[in-house]
């Protein structure tokens, strides 16, 4: 399964495959360079049951590399994938929106 | 691809959940700063390496020096000093990477800061981290 991303307008929608990891990470990048530095990133976790840490790294680095660290919000995270994100305290780095 | 990565060290785990999760990125990280030393052009950008890593260090800090206070850890005040020391240092590191002005320079600093993260890493986990995370068990403080 691969890591989707679709743009929209000021939005770059990037749909994560179910196991996040290093493997994904030339596409992980490819998504996120070269856009404009306004744009706004929702990153979809609505598929992700596994994650490593080298795809944690990333998200690091595309906070970063955003207009504002507010412009990138990890949506529809599972409770088991929340757990992990809470583990390294990235509840202080991102906005997180869990599946209700 | 996969090769360009190297997992963190079993050596490195300390035997608590969440500092040795915080651990994996910082080496995740550690392994952008090597591998784009290696191959700039397929790589994520130097600048945001640097600036999530030194982002992440200071949020991994905070949240062991709170682990250190509510378990009221007795070697609080010398890890607290060591994690000063740390932080400025890697400061230092992205200011004057961040100043660099040129490419060569950009990747002299990047090869510096990966030598600094390499003996880092090894030294604080093995040293400080260990002895917290046994501590921490001993205490009860366990994630």
């Amino acid at each position: 399964m691969d890591c989707r991303v679709i743009k929209d307008g000021g939005t770059v929608y990037v749909m994560l495959p179910n196991v996040f990891s290093f493997d994904f990470r030339d596409e992980f990048r490819a998504a996120i360079t070269g856009n404009p530095t306004a744009v706004k990133y929702e990153v979809d976790f609505q598929k992700v049951e596994r994650i490593d840490s080298a795809a944690l790294g990333m998200l690091l680095m595309l906070r970063e590399g955003a207009r504002d660290q507010s412009s990138v919000v990890l949506t529809n995270v599972g409770p088991n994938i929340y757990k992990m994100l809470q583990l390294v305290n990235f509840q202080k780095l991102f906005k997180i929106q869990t599946i209700a | 691809m996969r090769d360009l990565m190297t997992h963190m060290p079993d050596q490195l785990c300390v035997g608590h959940l969440a500092i040795d999760a915080q651990h994996e990125i910082l080496y995740a990280l550690y392994n952008e700063v090597t591998s784009s030393l290696a191959c700039q052009e397929t790589n994520f950008d130097l600048r945001d390496i640097f600036a999530g890593l030194t982002a992440y260090i200071s949020m991994h800090f905070r949240f062991e020096e709170d682990l250190m206070l509510e378990s009221r850890y007795p070697g609080r005040e010398a890890q607290l000093k060591e994690h000063h020391q740390l932080e400025e240092s890697v400061r230092a590191l992205h200011g004057r990477f961040v100043q660099a002005g040129d490419a060569a320079a950009e990747m002299g600093v990047a090869r510096e800061t990966e030598v600094f993260l390499k003996e880092w890493l090894g030294h604080h986990i093995n040293e400080l981290d260990r002895e917290l995370a046994r501590y921490l068990h001993e205490h009860g403080h366990v994630e």
